[in-house]
């Protein structure tokens, strides 16, 4: 069997395409739960924020802590399943993908206290911007999807700084967390 | 290599060990995105997916979610071998072809 040169071009370019796209159908399957989750806790957080803005402190503590811990569990069941079940590779996942959220919500707290004082809206729309600004970033590596899903939050965040400022805690949980949410359900899709 | 693989030659069952062969060793990818990602209808893809495990190049898993049989495909290391060799005397083609 003989294959010309033209040919064995023909199949790397087939053999690029596939994996490019192989690659980033797996990056977006395996960010899928961790967006669907953080989205539900968004929802949660901002209605609450909304309803109750003396509360909001607790319930963004309570709701980060258990945001974090499923992050861990979520992360460790698939770093087990990646090295077929060994478990303390499972572990190591699930520590780094939870230290990652530490540290988001850390830098967060500082960010806070280094400006100090903000007006309530500043609170909500910081988180937001950043998450959204982050996820364009990765989004022009990891695709579409998550570029898409990173500019709806940015223009929630800003948007309904300037412009709705009554509900805003409202609009960011429906909006924000909305996208965060429906791009995670998109990710699982082909 | 002095002889492409037969085995891996086909342009299908080349998609399909492209596809596997990013993820990692002990992931599995479900028959429906496999069947979207390299673009075959059931018939060709199950065709193709039956030779290239009697080759000892890919594991299939079937197993049911619920009542909804659901196959599994993973490559096997003889498989991404073959298709590292593969792609190997390829570029080697190529190469030549290029300059």
């Amino acid at each position: 069997m003989e294959i010309s040169p033209q040919e064995a071009a023909r199949q790397m370019r087939d053999v690029e395409h596939t994996t490019k796209l192989s690659k980033r159908l797996y990056g977006y399957h395996r960010t899928s739960p961790f967006l669907i989750l953080w989205g539900l806790i968004w929802c949660a957080g901002y209605a609450a924020t909304d309803v109750s803005p003396a509360m909001a402190g607790w319930v963004w503590l309570v709701l980060d802590c258990l945001g974090i811990a499923v992050t861990f569990v979520i992360a460790r069941r698939m770093g087990k399943k990646d090295t077929a079940g060994d478990a303390a590779s499972g572990r190591i996942a699930g520590l780094r993908t939870a230290g990652l959220c530490l540290i988001a919500v850390a830098g967060l707290y500082a960010l806070y206290a280094v400006t100090g004082p903000l007006l309530g809206r500043q609170y909500l729309c910081v988180p937001v911007l950043l998450t959204g600004i982050i996820y364009m970033a990765v989004g022009l590596w990891q695709g579409l999807r998550m570029l898409l899903c990173g500019a709806v939050v940015f223009a929630a965040a800003l948007g309904g700084y300037f412009y709705m400022a009554a509900h805003y805690g409202l609009l960011l949980g429906i909006l924000g967390g909305g996208a965060l949410i429906l791009t995670g359900l998109w990710m699982r899709r082909v | 290599m002095e002889q492409p693989d037969p085995m891996i030659h086909q342009p299908v069952r080349l998609k399909i060990l492209s596809a596997l062969r990013v993820l990692p060793e002990a992931e599995m990818l479900d028959f429906v995105r496999l069947k979207q990602i390299v673009q075959a209808t059931d018939g060709n893809l199950g065709a193709h997916i039956s030779t290239l495990e009697s080759a000892h190049y890919i594991q299939v898993e079937k197993s049911f979610a619920g009542r909804k049989p659901c196959t599994r495909i993973r490559i096997s290391a003889a498989g991404r071998r073959a298709f590292e060799d593969y792609v190997a005397f390829l570029k080697a083609l190529i190469g030549p072809a290029a300059a």
